[in-house]
C-alpha cells in the first residue's frame, strides 16, 4: 500500500496545491490543506475507491470550512512544513507565474469550474463532484476560459 | 487557360474568405485560450521550487517503510552494474535498446563520428520514439528497437487508434497524437506557418501531465509507465531549450553538454529496461558499461560479439583461447602507453578469433 500511496502522492500533491490555488487559497493555505488531506487519504486508502477524485474534493471542502472559519490573523511568512519547508520562496515563485494567480480574479462559479477542468476533470465528472447539472458546468467553463484569456492578455509585461 | 483563370478564381475567393475571417477571428486570443492549461502545468510544475514532495511524503509515511531514494548519480546504479557478471555485462551491452542509446551518447560524446550537428528537434523525435516504444509496451503491443524511424513514428501515429483503455490512457494517447502531428509539422512544415514553439511545449507539457495521471490511476508502479515518464520530461525540457533559440525551430541546436546529459538518460532507460528495473542516473554509463578490466572472460561465448568500445586490460582480463589477443591488440587503442589499459576500436572479436586459427 505504502508503495501505491506514494505513486499518487508525488504525481498529485502539487496539483492539487495548485488546484486550491487556483480556489483562492494562497499558496501556505493550500500546502497545508493538500497535506492533511493526503494525510486523511493515506490513514483511508483501502476505503477509496476513486483516489484522485476523493482528495479533490476532500480539499474543495477544508478549503470552504478555512474560508468561512474566523482565523488569527496571519504572519507575514509562514512557518516551514515539511511539504512547504522555504515559504520565503513563495513570493517569488508568485511573481513568475501570475498567469495561475489570474484563475482567482474570475467569479467564484467561473473559478470552481475552471480549477476543476485544469486539475484534469471533465465537465461530467465536475458536475458530479460540485452537484450542478453538466451544461451549467460546460457554460461556466467558457465563460471562466474567455475571461482568464483575456485577464492573462491585459496582464503588464504580456506580449501581444 | 480555362484552368489558369480558375485558379486565379479561387485564390481570389480564399483571399477574401481569409480577410472576412481575419475580421471575426482573433487568432492570439484563441491560442491564449488554448495554452491556459500548459501555463497552469508548467506554474505547478515549478511548485517543486516551494514544496519539498519527499519530505511532505515522508511525513505521512511510516519512518521505516519510507520508500528508499537514490540520487540521480548516485554509486548505486554503477555498483549494480559492476556486480554483474562479464556475461551478463555481455548481454546488456547487446540489448537492442542499451546498443542504441549508446551509439548515439558516443556521437555526442564525440567518440564516433556525428551525421550532423545535434539538432534539438532530432533528439526530440527519438524521444517520441523512446516514448512510443514504452507505451507500446505498457499496452502489450509489439514495437520493435530495430525499426528505422519513418517505420517508428508511423507506428507511434497509430498508437492514438488503440481503442477500449481507461479514460485516462485514452487522453495520454490523444495528447501525444497531437504532439506528434505538431513536431511532425514542425519538422516539415509544407505550406504555410508550422506550430510555434510555445505551442508545440504546450503540448508536450499537457501530455507529460496526462501520463502523470495513468501513473497515478495505474493500480501498481508500472516500470514501462515510469520510463515514458521520465522520457517525457526529458522531452519537455528539449523542447523548452529550442522554444530559447531564435532561428526557427527545424535548426535550433542543442548545446553539447545538454545533448551528452539527455543522451546519458536514455542509456540509462534502456538499462532499465533490459533489466527491468527502474535504475537511477548513472554518471558515466558508458564507462560502466564497458569495464572489462578485471572480467573472466574464459569461458564467455564470444563469436560475433561486438567488443567495440571495451576496455579491457593485458593483465586484468582473461580471454577465451580462441581469442588471439596480439589480434586485438592491434584492433584496440591505449589509454595511455605502458599502463596495459586498451579500448577495442572496433569490430567483433570474429577476425581476432580467425586469426588465431589461421596462424
Amino acid at each position: 500500500m505504502d508503495t501505491k500511496f506514494s505513486v499518487f502522492y508525488r504525481a498529485n500533491v502539487r496539483s492539487l496545491t495548485g488546484f486550491l490555488i487556483n480556489q483562492g487559497a494562497g499558496v501556505h493555505v493550500a500546502a497545508d490543506i493538500a497535506q492533511e488531506i493526503m494525510i486523511d487519504a493515506y490513514r483511508n486508502w483501502t476505503d477509496i475507491s476513486h483516489h484522485k477524485a476523493w482528495v479533490y474534493k476532500a480539499a474543495s471542502r477544508a478549503l470552504v470550512r478555512k474560508v468561512a472559519s474566523v482565523e488569527e490573523p496571519v504572519a507575514d511568512i509562514p512557518e516551514p512544513t515539511s511539504l512547504l519547508p522555504h515559504p520565503d520562496q513563495i513570493a517569488e515563485w508568485e511573481a513568475k507565474h501570475d498567469a495561475l494567480l489570474l484563475v482567482r480574479s474570475l467569479p467564484p462559479r467561473q473559478r470552481q469550474v475552471l480549477a476543476w477542468t485544469l486539475g484534469g476533470f471533465t465537465p461530467t465528472d465536475i458536475a458530479q463532484h460540485i452537484g450542478l447539472p453538466a451544461e451549467t458546468v460546460r457554460a461556466n467553463l467558457k465563460l471562466a476560459r474567455r475571461n482568464a484569456t483575456a485577464a492573462h492578455r491585459k496582464a503588464p509585461g504580456e506580449e501581444q | 487557360m480555362t484552368d489558369h483563370h480558375a485558379a486565379d478564381a479561387h485564390q481570389q475567393a480564399d483571399r477574401h474568405l481569409q480577410q472576412a475571417l481575419d475580421e471575426l477571428l482573433d487568432v492570439e486570443a484563441g491560442l491564449s485560450e488554448v495554452l491556459l492549461h500548459s501555463r497552469h502545468d508548467k506554474a505547478v510544475d515549478d511548485l517543486d521550487v516551494v514544496l519539498d514532495t519527499e519530505a511532505g511524503l515522508a511525513a505521512i509515511l511510516p519512518a521505516a517503510e519510507t520508500e528508499p531514494v537514490l540520487p540521480a548519480g548516485s554509486v548505486g546504479a554503477e555498483e549494480f552494474l559492476h556486480g554483474l557478471s562479464p556475461e551478463a555485462l555481455l548481454a546488456l551491452r547487446r540489448h537492442p535498446a542499451v546498443r542504441t542509446t549508446s551509439d548515439a551518447l558516443a556521437c555526442a560524446l564525440g567518440r564516433a563520428p556525428a551525421p550532423a550537428p545535434a539538432s534539438g528537434l532530432d533528439l526530440a523525435f527519438d524521444l517520441i520514439l523512446d516514448v512510443a516504444r514504452a507505451l507500446a509496451r505498457a499496452l502489450g503491443l509489439p514495437f520493435s528497437h530495430d525499426l528505422d524511424r519513418n517505420l517508428a513514428l508511423n507506428l507511434a501515429r497509430a498508437l492514438p487508434k488503440v481503442r477500449g483503455l481507461d479514460l485516462n490512457f485514452a487522453c495520454a494517447l490523444d495528447r501525444f497524437g497531437a504532439l506528434i502531428r505538431a513536431l511532425a509539422r514542425a519538422f516539415d512544415p509544407g505550406p504555410g506557418p508550422g506550430p510555434g514553439p510555445d505551442l508545440i511545449l504546450g503540448l508536450a507539457h499537457d501530455f507529460a501531465h496526462a501520463l502523470d495521471l495513468v501513473s497515478a490511476s495505474a493500480p501498481a508502479a508500472v516500470l514501462d509507465l515510469d520510463l515514458a515518464r521520465a522520457c517525457a520530461r526529458d522531452l519537455v525540457r528539449v523542447l523548452d531549450l529550442v522554444r530559447g533559440h531564435d532561428c526557427p525551430i527545424k535548426a535550433a541546436t542543442l548545446n553539447v553538454a545538454t545533448l551528452i546529459e539527455i543522451r546519458t538518460a536514455e542509456v540509462g532507460r534502456a538499462i532499465s529496461l533490459a533489466l527491468q528495473r527502474m535504475l537511477p542516473a548513472l554518471r558515466d554509463v558508458l564507462a560502466a558499461l564497458n569495464d572489462f578490466t578485471a572480467a573472466d572472460l574464459s569461458n564467455a561465448e564470444l563469436a560475433d560479439v561486438d567488443l567495440k568500445g571495451i576496455r579491457w586490460s593485458e593483465h586484468g582480463t582473461q580471454w577465451p583461447p580462441s581469442v588471439d589477443v596480439d589480434a586485438l591488440k592491434a584492433r584496440s587503442d591505449a589509454i595511455q602507453p605502458g599502463n596495459g589499459i586498451w579500448v577495442v576500436r572496433s569490430g567483433t572479436t570474429r577476425a581476432c578469433i580467425e586469426s588465431r586459427f589461421s596462424s
